[in-house]
């Protein structure tokens, strides 16, 4: 699978409602503070990446569409994904 | 639970074991009667490395894993949960800065908090901000090169020992975490005395008249400050927090046990009485799982599991209303004895509940971890 398919199944699987990729998950009130730990810790374990202060922030976390290009990006700089 | 301890984990909990036992356990009830915690004790945990216990050898840290890490504050939770307290916010605190803080903030901070040459401290809560971290209202202004802070922080564990705050306020509306030295001009800090629990751990109320902090101290950016930088610093703090209620736990049932098995009454020790030993039963249950859901959080926490936090906070949740109810059970064993200083199971009970305060109160862990049920974690195991 690739990233975006890996993202989406796992947050698909977090949330019992209907998700399109690009639906803002912190507008929608779908992350609690626990939950937001948890994609944090995802993203590190599934992509082998690791989060630093600088990607500390909601616009790389907000969204399927938002993850997808932030692991690929982090990936890419770490020769990873 | 069984879990196969390795020996630096052992190694780690048996040390805890020594040291409170000399540096810390004579002095628990002075601390919790004087409200303080002494020169002395700071001292011993500097010269025995607890203050950076759970931090890399690369800054001079202990280096402990998770699972030592929380063996050790099983340990000073059985003996003494403000010193405890010091170690979970310090640690807590520098973990932030380790894992996201920038290169520089690292070399200027971490080889001094790891050496316990400094004291951090974590400066959330406000007057009219709890549970609900989003209502913060200091303010911190951004101008040219750095941002100027304005407001008032309570309740801020060791505040009164600290060098370095990790302070979060909100800056054009949106949440940011910034260190905050001791020492800026526009900083007071107070003693918040009188408190129920953990009594010597060294409260304060921070006041900020316009302090002049460097953007450079900034973690994080703007806007993440309360759903990364927080959250995670919280996590930390719950995990630790869970093995000091496990600590308390511990040292209910030696007390409860030594004084069933010594006290005579009714022509037999309190011991044969079939409630007593019921409630022995009970106290030993709550220990057995409240210890078994520390390990279990640990044991994900090492294997950077995305269901440790909620795990932890599982485990925190658990564990401290067991310690509150096996407390309160002690204290009632204990007849009026129960409520003297002479023993101690009245300040196990007055520190057990500020852990089901602390990192978020029960009713806050009710509510996220019933999120976390209906997305059927155990499915995952």
């Amino acid at each position: 699978m690739d990233a975006r398919s890996q993202i989406r199944a796992y947050i698909r699987s977090k949330i019992a409602q209907p998700l399109e990729d690009c639906d803002d998950l912190f507008d929608l009130g779908l992350v609690d503070s626990l939950f937001g730990l948890r994609l944090v810790s995802f993203v590190e374990q599934k992509f082998g990446i690791t989060v630093d202060g600088d990607d500390l922030d909601i616009a790389n976390f907000c969204s399927i569409d938002a993850l997808t290009a932030f692991v690929t990006a982090k990936g890419a700089a770490d020769g990873r994904v | 639970m069984t879990c196969d301890l390795s020996e630096a984990q052992r190694d780690a909990s048996e040390r805890a074991r020594r040291f409170v036992t000399e540096a810390i356990l004579p002095f628990a009830a002075l601390i919790d009667e004087t409200q303080t915690t002494p020169q002395h004790v700071l001292q011993a945990l500097r010269a025995n490395s607890w203050l950076g216990a759970g931090l890399p050898a690369q800054w001079g840290g202990g280096e402990l894993d998770p699972l030592a890490y929380g063996l050790a504050m099983e340990q000073f939770g059985w003996a003494c949960s403000s010193t405890r307290t010091l170690l979970t916010v310090h640690n807590m605190t520098a973990q932030v800065i380790l894992r996201f803080g920038s290169a520089q903030q690292r070399e200027r901070w971490l080889p001094a908090l790891c050496s316990g040459e400094k004291i951090i401290a974590f400066a959330l809560t406000e007057p009219g901000a709890g549970s609900d971290a989003t209502g913060i209202e200091t303010e911190a202004q951004p101008r040219p090169g750095e941002y100027r802070i304005t407001g008032t922080k309570i309740w801020c564990s060791y505040g009164l020992a600290a060098d370095l705050y990790l302070l979060f306020a909100r800056c054009e509306g949106k949440p940011v975490a910034l260190l905050v030295e001791r020492e800026s001009p526009g900083l007071s800090v107070e003693p918040m005395q009188d408190v129920f629990g953990t009594r010597g751990s060294m409260l304060a109320r921070l006041r900020l008249d316009g302090v002049e902090v460097p953007v450079s101290h900034r973690i994080g950016a703007v806007g993440a400050g309360l759903s990364f930088v927080a959250n995670v610093a919280l996590d930390y703090g719950r995990f630790a927090v869970a093995w000091g209620a496990v600590g308390i736990i511990r040292a209910c049932l030696d007390t409860c046990v030594d004084y069933a098995s010594e006290r005579h009454q009714g022509g037999a020790v309190l011991a044969q009485h079939q409630l007593i030993r019921r409630q022995l039963t009970d106290t030993l249950l709550a220990h057995t799982t409240a210890r078994a859901l520390c390990l279990r959080s640990a044991q994900l926490r090492m294997a950077g599991d995305p269901r440790a936090a909620s795990e932890t906070a599982l485990a925190k949740y658990h564990a401290s209303e067991a310690a509150i109810r096996v407390a309160n059970d002690a204290i009632a064993l204990h007849g009026a004895n129960g409520c003297s200083p002479k023993f101690p199971v009245s300040r196990y009970l007055r520190d057990a509940t500020v852990t089901g305060i602390v990192e978020g109160t029960r009713e806050i862990h009710q509510i996220a971890l019933a999120s976390y049920a209906l997305q059927r974690p155990y499915l995952d195991d």
